[in-house]
């Protein structure tokens, strides 16, 4: 017992030292550092210039407190440590020596920061991306704004496969473009796209024989949107079998009211075709109307667990469509109805009775609340 | 009233409630899971802990060891380090190789509470500072190959927080 007691903690205590520098390797290792943890550590122990190289533990145990600084804390407690601070800060900790730049690598740590690039081309010998393509830090979030994408690039080759979450907002694509990138990204399960009407534009016609699928894809964004049609809705989510989220906000502006009911049809028609594997749904400053409401809380068999409605200025008092909605969705855990005008004090009450799950409720600028209707929310 | 007996790195024999010394998940799973069983009067060896800081751990141990369980944080959440109470705080003035070794030791005896009030009194010392700053203040030698910092540091402009 005393054996095994103190080999364990000398390696945890010793055996981070230096992570290896390569992209590839498996971030699993940290969190699994304790099972795994002979196998690296004798790895690790070469590479360093330690002053013995026989006989690690037997040195160790004789002067275990042989070598103590700041950049030999063990990576779970740095790891600990980095979950206090923001990236900013984080970046700055990074930057003081390797050991701790590793502790950057954790997914979680990856997960929390996403990498903008804004008004740049996206070519091999530009800057940024140039210095980006011998980065041994990969990007799980990456958001792409006012990008060109003329030049020639490895990029999506090397870093393709970490890629969880894209973001392309008001960037020059054209659907081969969007196609060849997201062909890249197995891993993808966000995909954003903002402001991107010159691809619904020149995308026509809408050609399903050369679609990719995306397995993972879960999420699904339109934002500031207006040019996309049917046919590229349903591109867009055939794409994506496992869908399970879908955000289509502010957008739909500037269409004539024929066309825009068309299309809001269309995505209750979706939503109905995907109605078991449906979570999150957000028409946040979307134009819909409450008819709309009114027909997607018949959807019957979906049970979502967020919904935005952001900013609706048309319901009406009596027998508006967000109470059906509300009674519909008992199982929500995320709402947002900020500047929902013209709710009242009774969906407030709907949503005290029936809603065990709720942990975030945004209620900004619903100006028909009152003290009675808050008060019923505990 | 029951305790047991636990031997430091330097041969110091400790005895300690067994409710204190339950603190240490560690200790616990030795007692509980293996079956150790400390009423032969044989001490628990620690052989990786110094006396000097067991005592402090000690120390920490007995003033909490009523505290409820806190509630699990979420992964997500934005977590704080303003909420350390001032009895931490003032246990925790202490200079820097101490605060190491708590750690470290607190790691080992797998003391949750310890831990993290450790790394939020650290997390504090980092805020707000340079790479260099921090470098000073942990006196941390740079071993980054030449130019790779600069690297690092063109490609951190580009990195920013997941708006979500």
């Amino acid at each position: 017992m005393e054996m095994m007691m103190e080999s364990y903690f000398n390696l945890h205590y010793y055996g981070y030292g230096m992570g290896e520098l390569g992209f590839d390797s498996d971030d699993e290792d940290m969190e699994e550092e304790e099972e795994k943890i002979v196998e690296p550590v004798k790895e690790e122990v070469e590479n360093r210039e330690f002053p013995f190289d026989d006989d690690v533990f037997q040195y160790i145990a004789k002067a275990p407190r042989a070598r103590v600084g700041w950049d030999n804390l063990p990576m779970e407690v740095l790891i600990h440590v980095f979950t206090f601070i923001r990236p900013s800060d984080r970046n700055s900790a990074a930057l003081t020596c390797r050991r701790w730049f590793e502790a950057l690598r954790h997914p979680q740590f990856l997960n929390a920061t996403c990498f903008h690039f804004e008004r740049i081309e996206v070519c091999d010998s530009k800057s940024p991306i140039q210095i980006f393509l011998d980065s041994f830090r990969h990007f799980t979030n990456i958001k792409l704004t006012r990008v060109q994408f003329s030049g020639q690039t490895a990029f999506w080759d090397f870093f393709g496969v970490y890629i969880r979450e894209i973001t392309f907002d008001n960037c020059a694509l054209t659907k081969p473009k969007l196609c060849n990138i997201v062909g890249c990204l197995p891993n993808l399960e966000r995909l954003n796209l903002i402001d991107c009407d010159e691809l619904f534009k020149s995308w026509h016609p809408v050609d399903f024989q050369d679609m990719i699928l995306c397995k993972r894809l879960t999420h699904l964004g339109l934002r500031k949107c207006s040019a996309f049609n049917e046919e590229h809705l349903n591109y867009l989510i055939a794409m994506a079998p496992r869908i399970s989220s879908l955000e289509i906000s502010k957008c739909l502006k500037e269409l004539d009211p024929n066309q825009r009911v068309q299309i809001l049809s269309h995505i209750l028609r979706i939503l109905k075709i995907y109605k078991h594997q449906m979570k999150s749904v957000n028409f946040s400053y979307t134009m819909y109307d409450d008819l709309f409401l009114k027909q997607f809380a018949e959807i019957e068999s979906m049970s979502l667990s967020t919904i935005s409605l952001s900013f609706f200025a048309r319901a009406p008092i009596k027998d508006p469509g967000i109470i059906d909605v509300l009674r519909k969705h008992t199982n929500l855990i995320h709402l947002d109805l900020t500047s929902f005008l013209n709710l009242t004090d009774f969906a407030l009450i709907e949503i005290a009775d029936s809603m065990p799950l709720l942990k975030t409720l945004k209620l900004n600028g619903c100006w028909l609340l009152t003290d009675f209707g808050i008060g019923e929310i505990r | 009233m029951s305790t047991i007996k636990l031997e430091t790195s330097d041969g110091v024999k400790f005895t300690v409630k067994t409710q204190v010394a339950k603190c240490s998940g560690t200790i616990r799973t030795m007692l509980e899971d293996i079956g150790i069983n400390p009423q032969d009067g044989e001490a628990i060896p620690l052989s990786n802990v110094h006396s000097t800081i067991l005592q402090k751990i000690l120390v920490w141990a007995e003033h909490h060891v009523d505290d409820p369980e806190p509630p699990r944080e979420d992964a997500d959440a934005a977590k704080r380090t303003d909420d350390i109470c001032s009895w931490d705080e003032d246990f925790l003035k202490v200079d820097q190789r101490t605060l190491f070794d708590v750690m470290l030791a607190a790691n080992y005896l797998d003391m949750k509470q310890l831990i993290a009030v450790c790394c939020k009194t650290v997390a504090n010392m980092i805020k707000g500072k340079t790479a260099d700053q921090i470098r000073r203040t942990f006196n941390i030698e740079n071993d980054f190959p030449p130019g790779e910092e600069d690297k690092i540091r063109l490609r951190n402009q580009f990195c920013e927080e997941r708006s979500r």
